[in-house]
């Protein structure tokens, strides 16, 4: 039971909600980790403050007999702050591109009780572009995939995609078995 | 003065964890791959911690 209960944090069958039961998942994509870092760094260094804080005004805390009311108020700076890392991890994770067989899906959480979720099927895939725009970008290996659609919705544009050309070789490869009826990927 | 306190940190702990639950909702129910559940995993393990720490503090402060 404990090993049945470990294994959903190695394996997961990619499920998500509304999948059919014969679809097959072939990516899953989220913004490059460098997004969220630069993110999180100021939360991150927001946590250094307490111990800053309790250095230069240690004299101060000791006669006034202040110390364990700092510890206190600290603690709590240290959850508020783990409380706001998390809710930006939470965004990051489920802000998310789904690539199946059949359709593309861009799960966009805009805050916690927001989200907007867009369909894209495979047979309106009509142009796919990547771009990559400057230094980190390049460096990093991580830019937007941009599809074309018959849609009413004309363009979906995944941004920040770590090596967005592998996810555009994925979805040409679709396009081509769609379009020929013999599945290739 | 420490009533206050007690009353304060409370309400903050209350409020904390409600919007710990929600964030916890929504990484589970959600969240695809493995990536949402060893998040949820770290938050809990790290909250559960860091609020008993909170109430340790506060009890040494009594």
């Amino acid at each position: 039971m404990i090993q049945k209960f470990l294994s959903i944090f190695k394996t997961s069958q990619d499920s998500f909600e509304g999948k059919a039961p014969d679809e097959r998942v072939l990516m899953v994509l989220r913004r490059h980790r460098f997004t969220i870092y630069t993110k999180i760094t100021a939360f991150v260094l927001a946590l250094l403050v307490p111990i800053f804080g309790y250095l230069i005004f240690y004299t101060i805390l000791k006669t006034g007999g202040y110390i364990s009311l700092f510890v206190l108020l600290s603690a709590l700076w240290y959850l508020i702050f783990t409380l706001l890392i998390f809710y930006a991890l939470t965004l990051y994770t489920l802000n998310v591109v789904i690539i199946t067989d059949k359709r593309i899906i861009d799960n966009n959480q805009l805050g916690l009780w927001t989200r907007k979720i867009s369909e894209l099927h495979v047979s309106r895939i009509q142009d796919i572009a990547v771009e990559t725009k400057g230094l980190i970008q390049t460096t990093l290996k991580f830019g937007d995939l941009a599809i074309q659609t018959a849609g009413s919705e004309k363009q979906f544009i995944f941004e920040d995609i770590p090596h967005p050309e592998v996810a555009k070789d994925v979805v040409m490869k679709l396009l081509a078995s769609n379009s020929h009826g013999v599945r290739t990927i | 003065m420490l009533q206050l306190i007690g009353i304060v940190l409370t309400i903050l702990l209350i409020v904390y964890w409600v919007i710990a639950f929600s964030i916890l909702y929504h990484l589970v129910r959600f969240g695809v791959g493995t990536p949402p559940k060893k998040i949820a995993l770290t938050f809990i393990i790290s909250s559960l911690v860091l609020s008993l720490i909170t109430i340790f503090i506060y009890a040494r402060l009594t």
